[in-house]
């Protein structure tokens, strides 16, 4: 067994990899919040939606969670409450795309969670569980 | 402040003043900091892998206009390819193996519209049914 010593490099590495979490965390807020404000501007899309980060739930907590933004929150501004079925629909779409899961667990998401514009009533998800991970390794 | 700072590393004298040491010493860490970076991707095969792989993965970017449209749109199309595409629909042999493949996939993309569209366009092409 090799005791891994904390030097420069090390440091270095986790600084720069920080920083690029954050870029890439920041690129996919902006892609979802820009194609949705297209659709919506060109009649594709009848309500607006809206990508934020926000805590999450502590329970759905993985390994590459970040502290206090697990949460992949998408509210929907659709002016009333939305109904169970609606949210579920949207959350499916998203729960079916694994590779957009799998992006969203190795940036520090855990939580995916669908709101309206009004009411605090929502849904949420544990990512890794849509995952498909944990499977055994072929070595 | 600032010409202060210029004026007392004048009066004491450039080689004894603070501030000369403190560059001299900044630059020097930054130095090596760059330098072991260099070192660490040139002589370990595992950390260039890594590094590579890190940014294959940041440079893939997810389609999110074909997300959002498939949060709209992909119920509606896929109800209609359903129906129109079903391999009972066609009498002929080959038109329905083909009318097969195109519902497995179908199904199995339900909710991606890029996908469904393709469909849509395949389902025009092989089984003459217009969407």
């Amino acid at each position: 067994m090799t005791k891994c010593k904390p030097n420069m490099c090390n440091f270095w590495y986790i600084i720069t990899s920080w920083f690029n979490d954050l870029r890439d965390r920041r690129r996919i807020l902006n892609d979802f919040n820009t194609a949705s404000r297209c659709a919506f501007i060109e009649g594709i899309a009848p309500t607006l939606l809206e990508a934020r980060v926000s805590s999450g739930d502590s329970a759905y907590r993985h390994e590459y969670s970040k502290f206090m933004s697990g949460g992949f929150r998408i509210k929907v501004m659709s002016g009333n409450q939305l109904s169970k079925s609606e949210m579920v629909e949207i959350g499916q779409v998203i729960l079916s795309n694994d590779r957009l899961i799998r992006q969203l667990i190795a940036l520090g998401w855990d939580t995916l969670e669908i709101h309206g514009s009004t009411g605090s009533h929502g849904l949420k998800w544990e990512l890794r569980k849509f995952s498909k991970v944990g499977g055994v390794l072929n070595v | 402040m600032f010409n202060k700072i210029i004026e007392n590393t004048f009066q004491i004298g450039f080689y004894y003043s603070l501030w000369f040491w403190f560059f001299i010493i900044e630059s020097l860490v930054v130095l090596i900091v760059i330098q072991k970076s260099r070192r660490k991707v040139q002589n370990t095969d595992l950390a260039f892998k890594t590094a590579i792989d890190k940014t294959k993965v940041s440079n893939e970017k997810e389609n999110m206009s074909n997300v959002v449209n498939s949060i709209f749109g992909s119920k509606q199309l896929y109800d209609t390819l359903k129906a129109k595409c079903h391999p009972d629909r066609f009498q002929d042999e080959k038109t329905r193996e083909k009318a097969n493949e195109i519902f497995q996939i179908i199904t199995e993309n339900k909710y991606n519209y890029a996908i469904l569209q393709e469909m849509k366009k395949r389902a025009f092409e092989q089984l003459d049914v217009i969407i």
